[in-house]
């Protein structure tokens, strides 16, 4: 059951990993491809394979407190896309749920894709970005959870996993650029926040007038750090 | 200037209350303890009566609206002294949900109890039916009447718990005082049903018999209104409620010899 969702995981990770070196812009050396055989084409070659492996270094570190995925989160991940405008994020998450009377704690991991779709220049080092949006995958680990049934049940006798959630959410942030001269390892700091709602929610708030957005909806806020 | 700081308040509120860990964090503010609480009241109300009148509800999961209008027409009835939930209150058994469930039902003039449905055991929603209501095997007695509510949802614990919990219905039958002359089961998954233990389906039903004048059982689990005898036609008589989507419910009259069931249909 665990093999068969870090499979899965693996499948994304790498997905993630593989949409990089086109998005990520390629440097001049690798712009030209030389003849076969030729005295470059080695280089060239190493370069490349150099690049790729380059491309997988995480450049952001995320912080996050609540949004349904655990109590406190830490991560990596990646961001890619324009400069500017139309930029895509990649993490990964590591979390917990609390130890509460009635249940035990619980570890959760936790992948995000993020979509924002432009940036705003306030100064020349502060930065408003009114949306960001995505899709978070998220499972919780413990003996109660399960990614698939238990085969004790018919075929699909629940029809859904207790051990992943998806969700989807909107947010917005406030991007703290470190001017040159003041870098350390930091490159630029945000402060983000989200509303996100998860699956099992939105397809009880559907059918019923009774819930209202209130119910369902779960607020997180996260810094997050780029290194490069 | 007021204005906005009230504004500023009121939003951080509703912020803070959108703060949840994961949903399947047990987590629950507000009452719990809601069995204890309720059995109590259910005895005090009912003392020395000697009709007892009750609703009869189950499978509400994911059917809010639906459970809404059932509670508003039992609140309109002046007649019914209190209610039971033969389970399935959550389809997924989270905590959130069981809130949901707790937030209608609490409308209700009268008090509830409720039995585990095998829906409601899922991910941490044993703990969180634990958190709010209680034990998930306890009995009352309402007046002449000795009411007990049991899990019996074997098959989500894979047979590995005592469920039914022969035990408790032993140490209950013993304790049963003088005043209880007849006895009302209540359960989700009734023998016959798919996630009953049926292997001791007839050691349950003989421990029943044990009960003093055992009047019928109720369930509910299949979704649908039904009258049946899973021991023959002579055997124990099961009221089977039909979910809440259907926005039926049974109500019950029983006296000191004799009870009679309307089905409800809104």
């Amino acid at each position: 059951m665990r093999l068969y969702s870090c499979r899965g995981l693996l499948v994304i990770l790498s997905l993630i990993g593989l949409c990089q070196p086109s998005a990520a812009g390629q440097s001049d050396s690798l712009q030209t491809k030389p003849a076969k055989g030729s005295p470059e084409y080695y280089e060239y070659r190493v370069e490349r394979y150099k690049h790729f492996w380059h491309s997988l270094i995480p450049n952001q570190a995320r912080v996050q407190y609540a949004g349904s995925v655990g109590a406190a989160n830490i991560g990596l991940g990646w961001h890619y896309g324009g400069r500017d405008k139309r930029l895509w994020e990649s993490d990964f998450m590591f979390g917990f749920v609390p130890k509460r009377s009635a249940s035990e704690g619980h570890l959760t991991f936790t992948l995000r894709q993020s979509y924002i779709p432009f940036r705003l220049r306030l100064t020349n080092w502060i930065a408003y970005e009114p949306l960001s949006t995505g899709l978070i995958c998220n499972t919780i680990f413990g003996e109660d959870f399960w990614v698939r049934e238990p085969s004790r049940y018919p075929n699909k006798y629940y029809g859904f996993s207790s051990a992943v959630r998806f969700h989807i959410f909107l947010g917005q942030r406030l991007r703290y650029e470190i001017p040159q001269h003041k870098r350390k390892f930091v490159k630029a700091i945000s402060l983000c926040y989200e509303v996100s709602a998860s699956d099992l929610y939105l397809v009880s708030y559907v059918p019923n007038r009774y819930l209202s957005l209130r119910d369902i909806l779960s607020l997180s806020l996260g810094i997050k750090v780029d290194a490069f | 200037m007021k204005k906005i700081t009230y504004a500023l308040i009121m939003a951080l509120l509703t912020a803070c209350d959108m703060v949840e860990y994961h949903p399947y964090d047990v987590k629950i503010d507000g009452p719990t303890n809601l069995t204890r609480t309720n059995c109590a009241l259910i005895e005090q109300l009912c003392a020395g009566k000697d009709t007892l009148r009750f609703a009869h509800l189950c499978d509400t999961q994911r059917f809010y609206d639906e459970t809404e209008k059932i509670v508003n027409d039992i609140n309109h009835r002046d007649t019914i002294d209190f209610v039971i939930h033969t389970g399935d209150m959550t389809d997924f058994g989270l905590p959130k949900e069981y809130v949901w469930q707790r937030r209608i039902l609490n409308t209700l003039k009268i008090p509830y109890i409720t039995a585990i449905g095998n829906h409601d055991c899922l991910g941490t929603g044993e703990a969180a039916y634990h958190k709010m209501f209680g034990d998930d095997n306890f009995s009352l007695n309402a007046s002449f009447l000795h009411i007990v509510s049991l899990n019996t949802n074997a098959y989500e614990y894979d047979y590995s718990k005592n469920i039914p919990d022969f035990a408790f219905m032993k140490a209950d039958i013993a304790s049963l005082p003088d005043s209880v002359t007849s006895t009302i089961i209540a359960m989700h998954v009734a023998p016959g049903m798919f996630l009953f233990n049926d292997n001791v389906a007839d050691y349950f039903n003989q421990q029943c018999l044990n009960y003093r004048d055992l009047r019928f059982c109720i369930c509910g689990h299949d979704h649908r209104f039904e009258i049946f005898h899973p021991f023959g036609d002579d055997g124990t008589t099961y009221y089977q409620c039909d979910d809440a989507k259907s926005c039926s419910y049974i109500i019950y009259t029983v006296t000191r010899n004799s009870y009679t069931y309307e089905i409800v249909q809104l």
